[in-house]
């Protein structure tokens, strides 16, 4: 059958705008699977459809046309209640006029079980998430943070076969959005469910997913474990989304297992690893995409580009610098710093990457 | 809680749709504090329970008409019979006759049952005797005094479209002048009139109070709504012939009760009932009634003879007239 | 196809699927048949399908001229309520006049009481035997207060409030920052006012002119005592029917009332609510700068005090026409009418007042029901649900009310005589309040939170009461409020239906003062308004007992 226990294919989801005149697609089209215990994340920036593809696995939009299967089988025309996902909000949407326990015990209340039981799950819940003492709070009396971690305690406590997490750390503070990526990241490493994130934050993405789906204007442009969306971006549009990116143009001049040799402007000739499935071709233009962690200083004449420094900041842990050449602006970071010597401002400098954090894109 | 309220709606249902017992259901054009007088009467001396809709006549043959595949009243009780006379040209009266109904005079009753007067009253002018002596003018006699300057703008009455009492000015108009003429002589009338009410009775109060001086109304309202409330008002009849009308009552066709319509029929035409009417100064029909003093009787009156059913065939046609040429004419 | 999905969708949802179709039947039912009703009924004069109606409506006097009549009412009532809206609002939201709050108040009086209590004050004062004009002025002025002028004055104050209200929200929602760059670009204050605040209004301008407009159009009970030979439409079609019993002609004015009506209707909604280009802030302004010189205020202040004068001494009469003995004639204070109300008036109170009491919850239930799913779910002929429940609210009560007695009179539905029939009439005449009240106020609440209790295994009948409605409830008791309100006051409607069974006591107060017996009318008038305080004050501590708030309260103090 298939490997997949959530799948979404080919969906299509259509808006008309509010004037009434014009449609918008908002889903074109997008198909994609995720395996029992995985974390998925859909990634994009905003209006490029993330929610509204978890909002159509949720059940809360109708899709226009193409299917959406849950443990093989097609879902479609279930509404939220009857399907077996949970979700978390963006909004946390608690129940204001219940407290904690009323919020969290909401879901388990229809489903047949006894006093005790709710109570036993409601306060094993709560430990789990941290919150343990506060079921007599109303979401009004939370912080941020706890309302969050309320949020995600009711999803979690109907032992849903599929978590969907809509941003759900976008309203916090940066201290605390860190906080509770890893705590996440233990609670569903802890429980196995298997869920989809969305998230327009790659850092978010990176760390918390099994694999990274990058959407933009309602497509999926690039299906891959972090790492490998990290160490070959598929363009130009997801190797600057995901980390920082300088590009070099060049052009691609010879194959040779699977490397590619690319000629650059000023003629140096740059040995590059492709991946497996590449569809490059000889004389293609090419960008290469060249990370600032993998910068180091050369003499101008030994590195693949040169210029000078036009900015030089030193925070201690690393260093962070601008160079300006022919071929545009680079920025280099250096990780600790104080075992090498760094170039002063205006110095004539080359520049040299680390092939391990250089991959090849299109130059559209 | 939800539970709570739904029952507790759904009893109240039941409770409003419900009772019934024996109830007889009424229509009647009689003043609002007049036909309390003879049901209540009726209800205690026969244990009936009476429940009533009070409209002034016009009103009344429209809702028997617009209620003709249903109707939700069984008797018509009061009322000009040139009404109930229409009513029967439409087919919405069943008749009744009996030996009470025998007793009453052919001249007022319907030959063939489909109604039978119980009372009788004329057409009179109402005037307020302060504001006519301020204005140094004698109260009218004729229909033509109400045509003085010094009344222009002092008088009113009802559309005949709405209320009995108007359309039998205007059915006497019609009798005593010919209908052209009768037409004519209103045009100049409407330049002296302030306003018209809907109901006949209204403009008596109204002269009581002073609003206007001068009311065109049925004697008994007059001398009821008007002299014995003790407002300064002074009751005359124009020398010309006046108009009259017979009060009737009738079954309606297809009603729910007509055996409990039936017994108010007679219990109406019966001399108790009768006696009854000296309340409102009515003239009875059953000769052996008693007559009250300051009442105005049939032999006191100068009336022309009436065609009801011609008045009563011809009363769209007439009305429109008016409406056209009168109330809109100008 | 999507049609196809979303009722896949309801199919699997079968509470909502019934309540859907439930829902449908009774708006079909109870608002577009007896409209249909009316309609044919002007077209099948004697049977038959004819035109005769409507040619005689269009050449006939007697019916041109109560058109020409309603609408240059209409029109006067209008512009004038409009104005004095505008002022009235500009004053307390932008002047800042002292006692805002109170003027405020005083304000939605008209909005609260009976219909014709403003025209019983207005012949109290100025009729035949009006105060002012018999008493105070002797005569000495002719004023004919029975007429288009009276109807002007009366209906301006009656109506006036409704624009007062709309332009006080579009006034609160401007920005300030946009008078304030204004200012600050060096345009004098009258000069913001007519480039910057006036355009802005605009929209909320129109809409309270089409709305007040559609109100005096459809106004009954004041016309129907105060109108002497100025003939209007609704006056002219009820006593087609009641007086001369040409229903098809009274269906025919019906519709020819029904127009222009429905027009407004549809230019405010779905025309001008498009145009609309406020922002909302809700944040009042604390620069200095805009606060108007002095004289500005004093102008307003008075002018704000003039309106609220009037409003009292119009209310005020009535009151005091209460305790009179005999109205113009006998000023002697007087307990009688109050005893007379209590006792032969009693049983038209008790009917309106158990009347208006079941009615009331079912139209508060039903019309936050409706606005529910026409707010959250998708379901094909969506938006025309959401349209016809919001229908009786542009049709004049005489077409409604001529629908009905024509409507339920005869097989499949026969209700004439029966409460039900006034029931039903007082839920569907008033269950837009109801469905506007519900849709504003969903509009406020985060749909994530029924989304939430959806996702959490609840179908959406059961979201709908567990969440919903506990959220909704402030939203509920004032559409509760309303629709009591409503019901008890009713009259353009209701006049046709009422039966020798259920009686109301808004037609018991019009025969009284048919009858000049208005110091009758005017106790049983204050009968009526002390009534709807009562229920006024009930419902605020039922909302107050009932919303969650006050429960979190109570909890964690």
């Amino acid at each position: 059958m298939t490997e997949y226990f959530v799948e979404a294919r080919n969906l299509v989801k259509e808006f008309k705008e509010p004037g009434g005149k014009s449609v918008v697609k908002a889903v074109n089209n997008i198909s994609f699977g995720v395996k029992k215990g995985e974390l998925v994340t859909l990634l994009g920036p905003s209006g490029c459809g993330k929610t509204t593809t978890l909002r159509l696995i949720g059940g809360f939009e109708i899709a226009t046309s193409g299917d959406v299967l849950i443990d093989g089988s097609v879902v479609n025309d279930q509404p939220p209640n009857q399907r077996p996902t949970g979700m978390v909000f963006q909004s946390y949407a608690l129940f204001p006029h219940m407290n904690v326990f009323g919020n969290i015990a909401y879901g388990l209340k229809n489903k047949g079980l006894s006093r005790d039981e709710i109570k036993k799950k409601v306060s094993h819940i709560l430990s789990v998430v941290g919150l343990q003492g506060l079921e007599k709070r109303y979401p009004g009396q939370l912080s941020g943070g706890q309302q969050q971690r309320v949020a995600l305690a009711r999803a979690l406590v109907i032992e849903p076969k599929v978590l969907l997490l809509d941003e759900p750390l976008s309203n916090l503070d940066a201290k605390l959005r860190e906080q509770m990526r890893v705590e996440l990241k233990k609670i569903q490493n802890r429980l196995k469910i298997t869920s989809i994130y969305v998230t327009h934050d790659q850092l978010e993405a990176m760390t918390l997913s099994d694999r990274v789906i990058v959407m933009k204007d309602g497509l999926i442009i690039q299906q891959d474990a972090p790492e490998m969306i990290y160490r070959f971006p598929k363009n130009k549009f997801v190797a600057s989304f995901i980390g920082k990116a300088n590009f070099l143009p060049a052009e691609i001049v010879a194959f040779k297992e699977n490397t590619c040799h690319a000629r650059l402007n000023n003629g140096k000739i740059v040995e590059i690893q492709l991946r497996d499935n590449h569809n490059f071709k000889i004389n293609q233009k090419i960008l290469l995409v060249l990370r600032p962690e993998g910068g180091k200083f050369t003499s101008p004449s030994q590195g693949i580009i040169s210029g000078s420094v036009t900015t030089r900041i030193y925070t201690g842990a690393n260093a962070f610098f601008e160079v300006t050449t022919e071929d545009g602006t680079f920025s280099v970071e250096i990780q600790n710093p104080l075992s090498l010597r760094l170039p002063d401002l205006n110095e004539n400098v080359g520049l040299d990457f680390d092939r391990s954090t250089v991959s090849v894109v299109d130059r559209e | 809680m939800k539970r709570l309220l739904l029952v507790s709606f759904l009893v109240c249902i039941f409770f409003v749709m419900g009772l019934s017992k024996d109830v007889l259901h009424m229509y009647t054009a009689l003043d609002e504090n007049e036909w309390p007088i003879y049901v209540k009467a009726f209800e205690e001396a026969t244990g009936i329970d009476v429940q009533v809709v009070r409209m002034s006549s016009g009103e009344l043959l429209a809702r028997v008409e617009a209620e003709a595949n249903n109707p939700q009243a069984s008797i018509w009780f009061g009322g000009p019979a040139v009404d109930q006379i229409a009513a029967k040209k439409k087919g919405l009266l069943a008749p009744y006759i009996s030996d009470m109904t025998k007793m009453v005079q052919e001249a007022f009753k319907d030959p063939d049952g489909y109604w039978v007067g119980f009372y009788f009253g004329a057409i009179g002018f109402a005037s307020n005797s302060e504001q006519l002596e301020e204005l140094g003018v004698d109260p009218p006699t004729s229909w033509y005094d109400l045509l003085k300057p010094e009344f222009k703008g002092r008088i009113s009455l009802a559309y005949p479209y709405t209320s009995g009492t108007a359309y039998t000015v205007l059915a006497a108009l019609v009798a005593i002048m010919g209908e052209d003429e009768a037409f004519e002589y209103w045009k100049q009338l409407h330049q002296q009139i302030h306003h018209y009410n809907k109901s006949g009775s209204a403009c008596v109060t109204q002269v009581g109070l002073g609003e206007v001086t001068v009311g065109i109304a049925f004697a008994h309202d007059i001398v009821k709504k008007g002299i014995s409330k003790g407002y300064p008002v002074v009751l005359t009849f124009p020398k010309e012939p006046t108009g009259y009308e017979i009060g009737a009552m009738s079954l309606i066709k297809g009603g729910p009760e007509p055996e409990l319509a039936q017994k108010f029929i007679d219990w109406m035409l019966s001399v108790d009932a009768q006696n009854l009417m000296e309340q409102w100064y009515r003239i009875p029909l059953n000769p052996e009634a008693e007559v009250a003093p300051g009442s105005v009787k049939m032999e006191d009156v100068n009336v022309i003879p009436m065609d009801f059913v011609y008045f009563g065939k011809e009363k769209d046609r007439l009305i429109e007239r008016w409406k056209e040429e009168i109330e809109y004419g100008f | 196809m999507y049609m196809g999905r979303q009722l896949k969708r309801i199919w699997n949802e079968p509470v909502l699927f019934i309540l859907i179709v439930s829902i449908w039947l009774l708006l079909a039912v109870f608002i577009l048949y007896p409209l249909i009703m009316v309609g044919m009924k002007s077209l099948q004069p004697k049977g038959a399908f004819s035109l005769d109606v409507y040619k005689d409506l269009f050449t006939k006097k007697y019916f041109r001229v109560p058109l020409f009549n309603s609408l240059k009412l209409g029109a006067s009532v209008a512009t004038i309520g409009v104005l004095i809206g505008y002022i009235f609002a500009y004053a307390i939201v932008k002047v800042r006049v002292p006692l805002g709050k109170f003027f405020r108040t005083i304000a939605t009086f008209p909005i609260v009481s009976p219909p014709f209590v403003i025209a019983l004050a207005a012949i109290l004062l100025f009729g035949r035997n009006g105060v002012i004009t018999h008493r105070i002025l002797k005569d000495a002025l002719k004023i004919e207060i029975y007429g288009f002028w009276g109807l002007l004055i009366v209906e301006t104050l009656a109506y006036f409030p409704t624009a007062f209200m709309t332009m006080e929200g579009i006034l609160m929602s401007i920005n300030p920052d946009l008078e304030e760059a204004s200012l600050s670009l060096k345009a004098g204050k009258w000069k913001t006012f007519w480039k910057v605040t006036l355009p802005l209004s605009t929209p909320g301008i129109l809409a309270s002119w089409l709305l007040v407009f559609s109100q005096s159009m459809a106004d009954f009970g004041n016309p129907l005592i105060l109108s002497g030979n100025y003939h209007v439409l609704s006056v002219s079609a009820y006593l087609e029917i009641t007086g001369s019993y040409r229903i098809s002609y009274g269906a025919g004015l019906a519709i020819m009332l029904l127009v222009p009506t429905l027009v407004a209707f549809v230019i405010q909604k779905y025309w001008l609510s498009r145009k609309s280009y406020v922002t909302v802030t809700g944040k009042p302004s604390s620069m200095k700068a805009l606060e108007p010189k002095r004289y500005v205020k004093v102008l307003f202040t008075f002018v704000v005090l003039l309106l609220v004068a009037t409003v009292f001494l119009f209310y005020g009469t009535v009151l005091y026409g209460s305790f009179t003995k005999l109205w113009g004639v006998n000023h002697t204070l007087t307990l009688e009418n109050y005893r007379y109300a209590f006792d032969s008036g009693l049983r038209y109170l008790r009917d309106t007042v158990i009347l208006a009491s079941i009615a009331t919850p079912i139209c508060g239930i039903l019309g936050i029901m409706i606005a529910y799913i026409v707010s959250r779910k998708e379901f094909p002929t969506k938006r025309f649900m959401e349209a016809t429940s919001l229908l009786t609210f542009a049709v004049p009560g005489t077409v409604v009310g001529i629908g009905y007695l024509l409507a339920f009179n005869q097989k499949p539905l026969v209700l004439t005589g029966t409460a039900l029939i006034i029931i039903f009439l007082f839920i569907f005449r008033h269950l837009p309040v109801g469905v506007q009240n519900g849709v504003a106020a969903l509009y406020q609440i985060d749909r994530s939170i029924e989304e939430a209790s959806l996702d959490l295994g609840y179908n959406s009948y059961q979201t709908f009461w567990k969440v919903t409605m506990p959220l909704l409830m402030p939203a509920f008791f004032t559409a509760l409020f309303y629709a009591f309100v409503k019901s008890m006051t009713a009259i353009s409607a209701v006049i046709f239906v009422v039966s020798g069974k259920w009686n109301l006591i808004t037609v018991r107060i019009l025969g009284s003062v048919e009858n000049s017996d208005l110091a009758q009318a005017a106790a049983l008038s204050y009968v009526l308004i002390g009534v709807i305080i009562l229920a006024m004050l009930i419902l605020r501590w039922l909302t107050v007992s009932f919303s969650y708030q006050e429960k979190i309260r109570r909890a964690t103090a």
